[in-house]
Formats: C-alpha cells, sequence, structure tokens
C-alpha cells in the first residue's frame, strides 16, 4: 500500500511544482525514469520475496538512473543509440520483475 | 519490512514526479507546436531546411577543399612542371633562346627575282604547322613580330634586305618538315613552277640556330 501511496504522492507533487525540463534534458529524465521503475519494481520484488536490502536498493537505485544518464550521453556524443541497450536491459528486467510481482500477489491472496 | 516498504515508496515517489515533469514538460513543448500559425510552422520548417541545406553544402565544400588540400601537394608539383614546359616552349617559340636539334635546311634559288615576301612567308607557314619550333631565315631567327615585304625586286625581313638566295633552316622533326616541302603539289612543286627559282631541301641531323637577341 505504502508504495502506491508514494507513486501517487510524487504524481501529484510533479502536478503541482511542473518544474519546467529543457529540451535537451528530457531523452536524460527519460532514460533516469525508466531506470527508476526498474529499481523501485526490483525493490518490491525483494521485499516481497522477503530479500530487500536498503543498502543495495538505495545504491542500485542512485547507479542505474546516474549510469542510463551516463549512457545516453555517451551515446550522443560518439552519434550511437546505446541508449536502446539500456532501454532494452531496463525493459526485460522490468517486465520480468512485474509477473514475479504478480505471482507473489496471487499466491498472497490465495487466487490461484 | 515497513522500512522497506517506505524506500520503495520514496523511489516511486520520486519516479512518479519525474514521470509527471517529464510529460507535462513534453506535452507543453507539442502545445508550442501546435499553438503556432501554420504559416509559423512552416517558417519554421523552412528554415531548418535551409539550415540543413547549408550545412550539407558546407560539408561538401570542406570534403572538397580536404581532398584539395591532399592533391595539393602533387597538383603543385605538376603546375609547376606544366609551366615551366610551357615557358621553355614560349622562349624557343619566341626566340628568346638558341635552339639545337635536327631539322632542315631549304635552299631557293631566285635568279629572277620573282619571289615576294608573301612567298616566304608561306613556307615558313607550313613548316611552322608541321611542328617547326624555330626558324631562321639566311641566319637570322624569326619570332612571331617577324614581317616579311618586298620592295624594288628585293625581299626584306623585319627591313633587313635578304641576298637572292633564300636559305631557311628550321629545327624540329625532320622527317616531317621535309615531307612537308617536298609533298606533290606542295610548296616545292608550287615554288618551282616560277622561272629561275629552284628550291633544295635536304635533312640535317643537327640544326644549330642562334636566339633573335644575344
Amino acid at each position: 500500500m505504502l508504495p502506491l501511496i508514494g507513486l501517487l504522492t510524487g504524481i501529484i507533487l510533479g502536478m503541482l511544482f511542473r518544474v519546467p525540463v529543457p529540451a535537451w534534458m528530457a531523452r536524460y529524465l527519460g532514460i533516469a525514469l525508466l531506470a527508476a521503475l526498474d529499481s523501485a519494481l526490483g525493490g518490491l520484488r525483494a521485499s516481497l520475496e522477503q530479500k530487500f536490502n536498503e543498502k543495495l536498493f538505495i545504491g542500485g537505485f542512485l547507479a542505474n538512473t546516474t549510469i542510463a544518464g551516463l549512457i545516453v550521453y555517451i551515446g550522443d556524443n560518439l552519434g550511437i543509440e546505446i541508449y536502446l541497450a539500456a532501454v532494452v536491459a531496463f525493459g526485460v528486467r522490468l517486465f520480468q520483475n512485474l509477473a514475479i510481482i504478480r505471482r507473489h500477489y496471487f499466491q498472497i491472496h490465495h487466487w490461484e | 519490512m515497513l522500512r522497506a516498504q517506505v524506500i520503495i515508496a520514496v523511489a516511486l515517489l520520486l519516479f512518479g514526479f519525474g514521470l509527471v515533469t517529464q510529460l507535462i514538460s513534453r506535452e507543453q513543448l507539442s502545445e508550442r507546436l501546435t499553438a503556432q500559425s501554420e504559416p509559423d510552422l512552416i517558417q519554421i520548417i523552412d528554415s531548418l531546411d535551409a539550415e540543413i541545406s547549408s550545412i550539407r553544402s558546407e560539408l561538401t565544400d570542406q570534403q572538397v577543399r580536404l581532398v584539395g588540400f591532399e592533391d595539393n601537394e602533387t597538383s603543385n608539383q605538376a603546375i609547376i612542371n606544366r609551366d615551366k614546359n610551357e615557358i621553355a616552349d614560349l622562349r624557343l617559340l619566341l626566340g628568346v633562346e638558341g635552339a639545337e636539334g635536327p631539322g632542315i635546311v631549304i635552299e631557293i634559288r631566285d635568279r629572277q627575282r620573282l619571289l615576294t615576301g608573301f612567298d616566304l612567308r608561306q613556307i615558313i607557314e607550313e613548316i611552322r604547322s608541321s611542328g617547326a619550333w624555330a626558324i631562321a631565315v639566311n641566319g637570322r631567327r624569326l619570332d612571331e613580330r617577324t614581317s616579311f615585304w618586298r620592295n624594288s625586286g628585293s625581299v626584306y625581313i623585319d627591313g633587313l634586305k635578304l641576298k637572292p638566295v633564300f636559305k631557311i633552316e628550321a629545327v624540329g622533326d625532320a622527317g616531317l618538315l621535309y615531307q612537308a616541302i617536298t609533298l606533290p603539289r606542295g610548296i616545292r612543286d608550287k615554288l618551282g613552277t616560277f622561272n629561275g627559282v629552284s628550291v633544295s631541301v635536304r635533312r640535317q641531323s643537327r640544326l644549330r640556330l642562334s636566339a633573335v637577341r644575344q
């Protein structure tokens, strides 16, 4: 429940503050968001599996978002769209995590 | 367990905040574009097109310049060589330098003094078009300004009276020059029809002509 509240609070705060993002930063923010979502879902899955480690989670969250932004920057400067690699990697893991989380909830609520 | 939930909630809060910020700014960007009138958009596209084409042409220019720079050394050398050759050719043609090489010697005897400067000019043009690059008449080297004329029975070359035995020396391909003069119905046959005019041509493996001005 708490994660959902956090997500909603974030959405409301974003709507209230309306921070302007420069056009060049949009790509960086996009990939960083994907990394953040991946980390959050990874954390959720770990907590459901009783394996959550907060240091690992916070470190992963920060490292993933930063490195994702860095990959976009490197790709832009090399003229190669390396960020696609990050999109694929995060995307695949995101869906795997989602599937595992879904299964957990099914097990918890005995819907199976 | 609760702690984990809180941390994940914070992460999702950050995610939600970023997501909304991103969505809003993208929406604003597209709103800005839709707010522009059609002519404005056309102008924007036009200016972008112009920018792209100018960048492309600049790129092409730079590539051409690059190729030019790469070729520069060889082409410079080629230009210098070509110019050197041209200058040497011009110096020979203008008679600035002495000429040496194979050629022919034409001797024309005109006992009755019938020949004019025009006849001599004809012979000279004939051998010049056959590739003679240095010509002298009675030892006097010709250049592009040489003139012939006839006055009271004598032929003058650049104002100097010529003796009636004209000795024309020409440096060039001896075989070609010989053929040009001795061609049937050519210049030799034509001059031979004049009374008292005899033309003799002989090939020479080595001729030396002095410069117009020493």
